[in-house]
Parts: C-alpha cells; structure tokens; sequence
C-alpha cells in the first residue's frame, strides 16, 4: 500500500468544513449509523435526523468543553441523552400536535432520536479536551458531515426504494429492499468505499491532506507515522506548536508533564489521554524535559486523530 | 400454567432473535454492535450488560404501565417521556451503585455502562414491549432476546472482520469501513429472509 507521509497538519489549520468529508461520522467514523439505517429512507426523514442530530452536536460539544468535562465520564453520558430527549420530545409534541404523517412514518424511532451515538462519541473522544471554540468547529464540522451523508442517502433510497424524490412520484421501480435496514447498509457500504476512493484521488494529486483516517492505513503504515510523530515530539518547539494546536490544554496549564512515572498507555486514545493529563501537575520548566510515555502516546493519539480529520481511530 | 408461560417467554426470545433481529432486521444498536465487534475481548461481557438493562428496562416499564391505569392513552410523546426518563433513571442509579460498591469489575462496568445502557436498542424495547401488548414475563423475554441478538451479530461481525482483514484480494477502497458494512448489510439481507418481507413491488412486507 502506498505511504502517506504528508506534512503534520493540525485541525486547526485545516478548514473545518474539510473535517465534515475528511472525518465524515457515519461515512468514515461508521457512528450514528441505527437511525441512518432504520429511518433515513426518504430525504424528509433523513432532514429531521440530520437537524436534530446537527442541534444536539452544537449544544452538547461546547456544554461539554466549558462544564460537563468536569465530571466523570459515566455522568458525562447520561447528560447527552438529557439534552437529547430535552430536545427530541418537545418535537414528538410539536409533530403530534401538527399531525404530521412523519410521526407515524418514523414510529418508534422518532424518540431514539435522543441517542444518536455520533454525539456521544465527538463529545467524549474531541470535546471533552478540547476549548470551547474548537468543540464547537468540531461539533459543526460533524453536523455538516452527518447531514450531507444522510441527506445523501435518504435520497437515494427514496429515489431508487420509492421512485420518488420528496414524496414526488419520479419513476415507476419500486425496490422495497432499500427501505429495509440492509439496504441501508449496503448504501452506506457503497458511499464510504465512493468516499475512499476519491480522497485517496485528491490525496494523491495534493489536492486535501490529512486524510489518513479515511484512507485507513496498512498496520505498518501506521507504525511509520507514529514513528515519525515520536521523533517530531522530541523537538521542544514542536511540542508546544502541536500542544497549542490541538487546542488539548488551555493556555495557563498547557504544559503536561510530571516526575512522577505514568500509568501505562491503555488501548483506546482517549482514556489514556484523560489519565494522562489528569496526572500531569503544572510545571513551568517542564516543556524541556523528556515527556513520560503515557502523555507522549496521549500527544500521539491527539495528533493521529487530527491529522486523520478528528476522527477516533477505532470507530 | 408455569409451561405456558415458559413456552410464551421461549417465543417471544426466539422472535427477538430471529424473526425480527434488533439488529440486523431492525438497525437497532448497529454503531455499538460494529464497536463492540471490533474489540476481541469484554463482547460477551459487554452483550451481558444489554440483556441486564434491557430487560431490567422492560420489566420496569411494563410494571408502569400496569401501575397507570391511564398509561394505555397516553400520547406518543408522554410515552416517550417516561421511556426515555425510566432508562435515565436506571442508568443514575446503576452508575451510583457501581461508583460507591467497590467490586472488581467496577473499571470495565463504568466504562461501557454509558455504551450498553444508553443506546437505540434497549431505549427500543419498551416502546416495542408497548406496541405489542406483552406482558412481563414475555417483555422480559424481549429483553433477553435483545441481548442474544446483540451477542448474535457482534460475534458474526468480528469473524466476519477477521476473515475480511485477512482477504487480500479485496480492492483497497472497500477495505475497512466499506466491507464491515456491506458484509453487516449482507447479514441483515440474510436475517430479512426470516421476516418473510418482498424486496421487490409494494406487495408482501413484513
């Protein structure tokens, strides 16, 4: 497989709305996927999923990045799903109350609206470190993403499922099987293997960088990146611009390191970037010395994750 | 009396199982199912966690809507208030318990207490507990059957990545994200055969 070793790019100097096709949720991160699969089958339906998931994305990021983050991660949770259905069930009222046919099209699935995974997910792998501006470019980038890609495959199953385009008859097939959740997926499938290919076009030609995650590197590929990014961290000045970048620490405590030994680097990037600034007592100096390995494979996985569009590595 | 409803209970499992798979027939918990299929270990474990809410979840909403007598015409939206504030509420009080009960598995259940609790499959069931007048014993059969089906597909998933991982021959832009779905949208068209749904014309369906 061809390597890929662009310059480091961080998100912030990426344009956010790149992160929406670079990090597309549900086209490259595969989160969100049960109400784009259950519901998005008619480009209505497919609007009121991306506009409920769009508004939970910008209140539930920032919340996240200015308060929630200050609580444990098992009540950070629960918190999402309030808002969710703090939002999704004056719509059920609304909808019922205006008679709206979508009620009884969407059913069951109106409600679980309130769970989209993808918020969950953007809040605890990019919010939950990140200063209040950049959750909210995430949030926005998300949202964007998650909306074009719905809205793209809504239509496609309502054109090619219902041969229609907004509840307008266009054409005479009728395939019922793209109504049915395995069609969904099949649909998704085939978009994010499309996607694929033309980022792996333009990334060829220099048109976008950055799009490592949507390329999904060979596991040797990756190991050659994490190298390469070992041996940038060494360089002090390196350190800070990445630090400053990623935007992980705010200004008065963006220096991480301890004396004392960290804990292990677990498997997932994000809890083993919380452990490892939680451990990490403000030290003037410290932007010097060596970084201990865990707040080292933290940076890695930080910087891994922006140059692969905010993305999480294992979704 | 005590076969019955054993009998009862035995159907509406296998129904959840087969005939109408949360998962693949229904798209119910399908990001939680393709994460959890990614990981090797804690599927089963994690699989253990959705049977124990969701059928915690049923038992508590049907026990509800037998405490209510005007539950039954309740509209829509209060329904899904209460649904979605008794699994809030469960979720509370589980992460509580686990927070103060110093047990060894409190790391591992307060990390994926969020994942299991809080997902569109056991937020589903009460609503489909509902739909089809069941009553607790066959609501808490329900449960159980989300939680097999859930088991069901992770492990069919996960071998299904392995085998994909190993196939080189597969073109590098299908690689990855792209053929973990179409194979998941392969089984799902797999478990519609047990529905009896037409994929063709407006006729037949489920």
């Amino acid at each position: 497989m061809q390597k890929h070793d662009g310059p480091l790019v961080t998100a912030k100097e990426r344009h956010w709305l790149g992160d929406a096709i670079v990090a597309n949720p549900i086209l490259v991160q595969a989160v969100g996927l049960a109400p784009v699969v259950a519901v998005a089958t008619t480009v209505r339906a497919a609007l009121l999923l991306a506009a409920v998931t769009a508004a939970l994305l910008l209140i539930c990021e920032p919340l996240t990045a200015v308060l929630l983050r200050k609580l444990p991660a098992w009540l950070r949770v629960p918190c999402y799903f309030a808002i969710g259905l703090a939002l999704v069930v004056p719509l059920v009222f609304l909808l019922e109350s205006m008679d709206a046919p979508i009620v009884a099209s969407m059913d069951i699935f109106l409600p679980l609206l309130a769970l989209n995974s993808v918020v969950a997910v953007r809040c605890e792998r990019y919010a939950v470190l990140r200063a209040a501006p950049a959750a909210l470019r995430d949030a926005a980038a998300n949202a964007a993403g998650y909306a074009a890609a719905a809205l793209l495959i809504g239509f496609l199953r309502e054109l090619l499922g219902h041969g229609s385009v907004w509840g307008r008859h266009t054409a005479d097939w009728n395939v019922r099987g793209l109504w049915m959740p395995f069609g969904g997926f099949l649909v998704i499938g085939l978009l994010a293997a499309g996607l694929k290919l033309l980022l792996r076009t333009l990334s060829e030609h220099g048109i976008i960088i950055g799009a490592h995650r949507a390329m999904e590197l060979a596991p040797e590929d990756r190991e050659v990146r994490k190298e390469k990014t070992r041996k940038l961290f060494e360089d002090a000045e390196t350190r800070r611009r990445v630090l400053r970048a990623a935007g992980v620490l705010l200004p008065e405590e963006e220096i991480p390191p301890t004396t004392e030994p960290a804990p292990a680097p677990t498997e997932e990037p994000p809890p083993a970037i919380e452990s490892a600034a939680r451990a990490a007592p403000k030290q003037a100096d410290a932007v010097t010395r060596p970084l201990p390995d865990a707040v080292l494979a933290a940076l890695q996985s930080l910087e891994e994750m922006d140059l692969e569009g905010g993305g999480a590595r294992d979704t | 009396m005590i076969r019955e409803t054993l009998l009862s209970m035995f159907n509406a499992s296998l129904y959840a199982v087969f005939l109408y798979n949360f998962i693949f027939s229904g798209g119910l918990g399908t990001t939680e199912v393709i994460r959890a299929a990614k990981k090797n270990g804690g599927m089963l474990a994690f699989a253990g966690l959705i049977s124990f809410f969701s059928m915690l979840t049923s038992a508590v909403s049907r026990l509800l809507t037998i405490w209510i007598p005007s539950f039954e015409t309740l509209s829509f939206a209060w329904r899904c208030l209460l649904f979605g504030g008794i699994l809030l509420v469960l979720y509370l009080l589980t992460g509580v318990a686990l927070a103060f009960l110093k047990i060894r598995a409190q790391v591992f259940l307060l990390k994926y207490l969020g994942m299991a609790v809080l997902n569109t499959l056991v937020m589903a069931i009460p609503f489909l507990n509902f739909q089809r007048s069941h009553d607790l014993p066959r609501a808490l059969a329900f449960g159980l059957g989300a939680g097999i089906a859930f088991a069901g597909a992770s492990l069919l998933i996960n071998s299904g990545m392995h085998k994909l991982q190993q196939n080189k021959s597969i073109p590098v832009m299908f690689t990855g994200v792209p053929a973990t779905l179409i194979y998941t949208g392969l089984l799902a068209l797999a478990f519609t055969g047990f529905t009896g749904a037409s994929l063709f014309g407006a006729e037949g369906g489920i």
